[in-house]
């Protein structure tokens, strides 16, 4: 993870000056704190710093002290901070319960004062979202598919394609290369139409067991390297599922992957980052 | 097919990654010195991230009464991931519940941290 740009002198001084922080807070999630019975919470957090909660009224934030905020270009270490902020999030969730979830390298300044001072000041607004998302979960559901399986039979089914490839093997040379491409138009529109049918089934079959559904974009660059390469991805939903629901999820997800070709990737249970509301102005 | 179960594993962690990176929640409050920028973090860092490799490279694992009965159960390893007589990669591959002939996130993660 060496091999970085050029830094231009003015980069260079950007990179080494640390951003200090006065008094400052790393802020994983805020909880609710009335459904445990102690407001405590023993882990270690990035950089291994103790993390306790910060509690109003029993509104929690889950933090850690800090002196910066968490800035590097070594990846290897942001990837550190990225597990180790989840591990903090899920061990305040198994406490907890749902908890709202802050992105990574929140940091707020003025020490555990100024936190009770934000609690506080949003108290209603917290409360309600803790509220709201009790006992719910996102969960990630990728629908990949291999058509393979499907272009070697769909010539049985598409008279289209079956005249094509036909009138393809009867045909001299320059004829042939026209109907070559004509079929392989057809077959890209006929598997077109199947990806198609195949996310509106994903979609038809989840929604009636789900609180919340949002596609998310197919090409994030932070597709993991264990997709499989044969497989494309047809849909990416990001779903809020009631936790008693996540068993009829899976079935109905059972279902889909019965249909030739087709894997389904589906993880969780994540605290609500796709839907939780920002706070604040 | 039974029992499917959403997983956890190892080889989920560029989804929770996207997650952190991208979504949770934005805090605005004149407190906030950092508040979550990622851009600062730059394409290169999502780059690496594509690749990201398992998290026992890093010594980590999910913590433990989090969800490991469930990710173990869905992933059909044993509780012991570290115990060398555990079951087999193509084992896990062919009774993971929700995958019909590739090689589910769990087990490929768990071949790649032998």
């Amino acid at each position: 993870m060496t091999d970085h740009r050029p830094s231009p002198e003015e980069e260079q001084t950007t990179a080494n000056e640390e951003r200090t922080v006065s008094n400052g807070r790393y802020l994983y999630c805020v909880v609710d704190t009335t459904s445990s019975e102690s407001a405590t919470l023993s882990t270690t957090g990035v950089d291994d710093n103790p993390v306790y909660v910060v509690e109003a009224d029993g509104v929690g934030a889950v933090v850690h002290d800090c002196e910066t905020v968490y800035e590097t270009e070594d990846l290897e270490q942001v990837k550190r901070w990225l597990v180790t902020h989840q591990q903090v999030v899920d061990a305040a969730s198994d406490a907890f319960g749902t908890p709202l979830p802050m992105r990574f390298d929140t940091v707020l300044e003025g020490g555990d004062a100024s936190i009770e001072r934000w609690l506080e000041d949003h108290y209603e607004g917290f409360r309600d979202e803790l509220a709201s998302f009790a006992g719910v979960w996102e969960y990630r559901i990728n629908l990949l598919w291999d058509s393979a399986p499907f272009e070697e039979t769909i010539a049985d089914r598409d008279d289209r394609l079956r005249e094509l490839r036909q009138r393809q093997q009867q045909s001299g040379a320059g004829k042939k290369f026209l109907l070559e491409k004509q079929s392989d138009q057809r077959l890209q529109e006929l598997k077109r139409e199947r990806r198609t049918e195949l996310a509106d089934q994903l979609k038809e079959a989840i929604t009636p067991v789900v609180n919340d559904l949002t596609e998310q974009d197919t090409n994030t660059p932070l597709q993991d390297e264990h997709s499989s390469i044969e497989k494309e991805q047809i849909v990416r939903f990001a779903v809020l599922a009631d936790e008693d629901d996540e068993t009829a999820l899976g079935d109905r997800l059972d279902t889909i992957v019965e249909h030739e070709g087709v894997e389904i990737r589906f993880t969780g249970p994540w605290p609500p980052y796709t839907f939780a509301p920002d706070i604040g102005k | 097919m039974s029992d499917p179960k959403p997983t956890r594993s190892q080889g989920d962690l560029a989804e929770m990654l996207e997650m952190l990176l991208d979504k949770g929640v934005v805090v605005n409050a004149d407190i906030a010195v950092s508040v979550g920028d990622t851009e600062l973090l730059g394409i290169e860092l999502r780059a690496a991230i594509a690749s990201f490799e398992t998290a026992a490279e890093y010594g980590l694992e999910f913590p433990t009464g989090t969800d490991m009965e469930r990710v173990e159960s869905a992933a059909n390893i044993s509780p012991d991931q570290s115990d060398p007589a555990s079951e087999t990669q193509s084992e896990t591959e062919s009774t993971n519940p929700l995958s019909d002939d590739s090689t589910p996130t769990a087990s490929t993660s768990a071949e790649e941290t032998k």
